[in-house]
């Protein structure tokens, strides 16, 4: 039954079991863990902090998904922004702190997309958060009902259901 | 708003995580050693295990095995046990530094299975020192008989045959308009004419009372006078360069000349008996093989230390800026390195020594890759210096060397279908230097080994020379050879001299007869007849034109100086005096 709870939480977020606001928590931090190169310790931080918190794990696995396919296309945006701020010479006695305390060279934060993308993923997370909330609640009233009615969405639904009896 | 229901499961699954990596670690940790270590060697690289210790941090290697490239069936070196103990604050920051201690290492042992790479390309050193060997072993002895019944004629060099002849030419008729080129730019320049006018100009600023005017007039006499120095020196540093490159087309050619004989030689089958050649085709096929393995070490070293002014390999995504350090680790570095084994060099001695510094990034470090063993036993001594510096822009290496009184084993040098010599088990001692400057090499390895008895190999040469080789070579007790090594990286070369070439050369000179010698002879004096003559001329026009056109520039610094003395003298500033204007012109 483990292996179908992904399954289940994916047929719970497109059935609109979940609230609004909780799959578009799970989306913006799936963006922001979607976003950063995985070579850094921030995105693993952002993954671990969406298994964490109470929020839609399948909005947030499959924004990470969708934004790690994304990423790379914005690249020289983020490269811009990481740049700017790394050659910021009121930003450098920051940048020496963070260079010379230990751990976080882990998180390559010196490098320009790693810094650019995490900062846009930080900046359009609230926003996209703000913004998903009516968009995903529109949704349950116009598809949820719909997809509620699909015979695999309520198999899936009803394995939940009979595993909470078990 | 933490969510404790999903918290269990996650910590439960990162436990697991932490497992699978406490297990997969070391495997995949020897495995990529091998792969890397493999890939960079070009040859097998293997390892019983790798284990590692988070508390203390620390990394145990086990039997580690290094294939030699060029003979699969050996070790490059091997060793037994190392144990890296490894300092905590530098692991947070993914960087490897401590101390190790390495035990059990060997050289040259036999392996079972053979550890050549089937996609390995040899090294260009490696390629250019196993074509020295197999070019060395092309004496043509076999055809010596053959060519002492040969005609004269067939030895005629025709101009056409030689390379050299056709540099020549083109050297000598591009030559009148390099020349003339040249006089035209010094004609033009016209020092001695400036130098005239500045002249007049000092004596019409000298006759002035007015100050201010002649302080300006000094000013200008000053800019005019050091663009003149200037370009005067511009124009002779260009001319003397230019003569030099011209001199070295005439060395060029020289060694064109050569190497046509060398060719006319190989055509027409002529066999080589100067002691050289000789000492190479006896001895150049090891010395290569030695060579090969220290070259192939110092490459490794070269592609795992970069130099100062190699650049770091790009980030995948992005850029990575780095900030200043307060204090910084190089990726790896083992600040000590104890070393103990036993090398084979005829019984078994045993050594220990240590390296310094070892490290990925010397640059950072700032200090160079020390190595230094050291064995005695009895008689017997070895002593090993080796000295990394990639920490400047231009890598170095130097490797110094000597060991006395080992055992050596029977000689078997040269090639039994065509000549070979046997000599018997003796003592050996040798020493020596191998340096990289860059890419430029340079070495000298001298080698001696004592209570011998040579003699050539049983049905290898014919009666005859046989005959002359046994005597000859029974006057040698002591076999004395000289490896020299010169030339680039990518193209070493090796010179070897030894009194067994010399042996060879007179019996063999003795043995074939005079008629060889001639022919030889007769081939060099016509190349040098045709060739000569052409670079002769050639040479004699470029030494005349060239000291022409130094003395009419040489007549122009005469001029400035005379000039400077007459600023000087009279164009002095009454008060406060004039700066010394001689410096000026310095």
């Amino acid at each position: 039954m483990g292996l179908l709870r992904p399954l289940r939480l994916l047929a719970k977020a497109l059935a609109a079991e979940d609230s609004p606001r909780r799959i578009s928590a799970g989306f913006a931090l799936g963006m922001l863990a979607g976003l950063v190169p995985k070579s850094s310790l921030l995105s693993q931080a952002a993954l671990l902090l969406l298994a964490l918190l109470n929020v839609n794990l399948a909005a947030g696995y499959a924004a990470a998904a969708l934004f790690s396919l994304l990423s790379p296309l914005i690249d020289p945006l983020t490269h811009r922004i990481g740049r700017s701020l790394l050659e910021a010479k009121a930003l450098h006695p920051l940048w020496n702190s963070f260079y010379n305390a230990p751990i976080l060279p882990w998180t390559r934060f010196n490098n320009t997309v790693v810094l650019g993308s995490f900062l846009l993923g930080l900046a359009l997370a609230y926003p996209l958060y703000r913004a998903g909330t009516p968009l995903f609640a529109r949704y349950q009233e116009r598809y949820g009902v719909r997809i509620r009615k699909w015979k695999l969405v309520q198999l899936l639904l009803g394995a939940e259901t009979a595993g909470r009896f078990r | 708003m933490i969510r404790w229901s999903y918290l269990a499961p996650r910590l439960i699954l990162a436990a697991l995580v932490w497992g699978f990596c406490a297990l997969a670690m070391d495997p995949l940790l020897k495995r990529g050693l091998e792969k890397n270590g493999s890939r960079s060697l070009g040859a097998k690289v293997e390892l019983l295990r790798l284990r590692t210790r988070a508390f203390p941090p620390s990394i145990e290697l086990s039997s580690f095995a290094a294939a030699d490239p060029s003979e699969p069936m050996k070790n490059l070196f091997e060793f037994q046990r190392a144990r890296l103990a490894l300092e905590g604050r530098p692991l947070l920051e993914k960087k490897l530094s401590g101390s190790a201690e390495l035990s059990g290492l060997r050289w040259g042992t036999p392996r079972s299975r053979s550890g050549a790479l089937p996609k390995a390309r040899p090294s260009k050193a490696s390629a250019a020192l196993w074509d020295y060997a197999s070019r060395s072993k092309e004496l043509g002895l076999e055809t010596a008989p053959q060519t002492q019944k040969d005609s004269s004629a067939r030895y005629s060099v025709q101009p056409g045959d030689l390379k050299s002849l056709a540099m020549a030419k083109d050297l000598k008729s591009a030559w009148p308009g390099r020349m003339k080129a040249w006089k035209d730019r010094v004609d033009a320049f016209d020092a001695e004419d400036k130098a005239k006018k500045l002249k007049l100009l000092v004596d019409k600023a000298s006759a002035s009372q007015d100050l201010p005017s002649r302080l300006a007039a000094l000013r200008e006499l000053q800019q005019k006078t050091s663009a003149l120095k200037s370009g005067l020196n511009e124009l002779k540093g260009s001319l003397s360069s230019d003569m030099e490159k011209a001199k070295e087309d005439l060395r060029a050619v020289d060694a064109a000349k050569r190497a046509d004989i060398d060719a006319l030689r190989s055509k027409l089958n002529l066999p080589r008996f100067d002691a050289k050649t000789l000492s190479s085709y006896l001895l150049g096929g090891k010395a290569a093989s030695g060579l090969d393995k220290a070259l192939r070490l110092l490459e490794f070293a070269r592609s795992r230390m970069p130099s100062k002014g190699s650049s770091p390999p790009p980030a995948a995504r992005g850029t990575d800026i780095p900030f200043p350090k307060e204090r910084s680790w190089p990726a790896f570095h083992l600040k000590t390195v104890k070393l103990s084994g036993s090398m084979d060099l005829g019984d078994p001695l045993d050594f220990s020594g240590e390296i310094r510094d070892l490290t990925t990034q010397p640059a950072l470090l700032g200090r160079p890759t020390v190595l230094e063993l050291r064995g005695a036993s009895g008689t017997r001594s070895l002593a090993l210096k080796a000295v990394l510096d990639h920490s400047q822009t231009m890598p170095s290496e130097r490797i110094l060397f000597n060991g006395r009184g080992f055992p050596a084993g029977e000689l078997r040098a040269g090639d039994p279908s065509s000549m070979a010599i046997v000599a018997s088990p003796g003592i050996a001692s040798f020493s020596g230097e191998l340096g990289l400057e860059g890419r430029k090499l340079h070495g000298k390895i001298n080698l001696e080994e004592t209570g011998l008895r040579v003699e050539p190999a049983a049905g290898s040469v014919s009666k005859e020379i046989e005959g002359a080789l046994r005597s000859s070579l029974a006057r040698i007790k002591t076999l004395s050879a000289s490896i020299e090594l010169s030339g680039e990286l990518d193209s070493p070369q090796i010179s070897i001299s030894s009194n067994l070439g010399e042996a060879v050369s007179q019996a063999l000179k003795k043995a074939v007869g005079a008629e060889l010698q001639a022919r030889t002879k007769g081939l060099e004096e016509q190349a040098e007849r045709l060739v000569g003559e052409e670079t002769r001329s050639l040479s004699r026009s470029m030494e005349e034109g060239s000291g022409e056109l130094l003395a009419k520039l040489g007549l122009g610094d005469a001029k400035l100086r005379e000039l400077q003395n007459a600023i000087a003298q009279k164009l002095r500033v009454p008060g406060g005096g004039l700066p010394d204007l001689r410096k000026l012109f310095r």
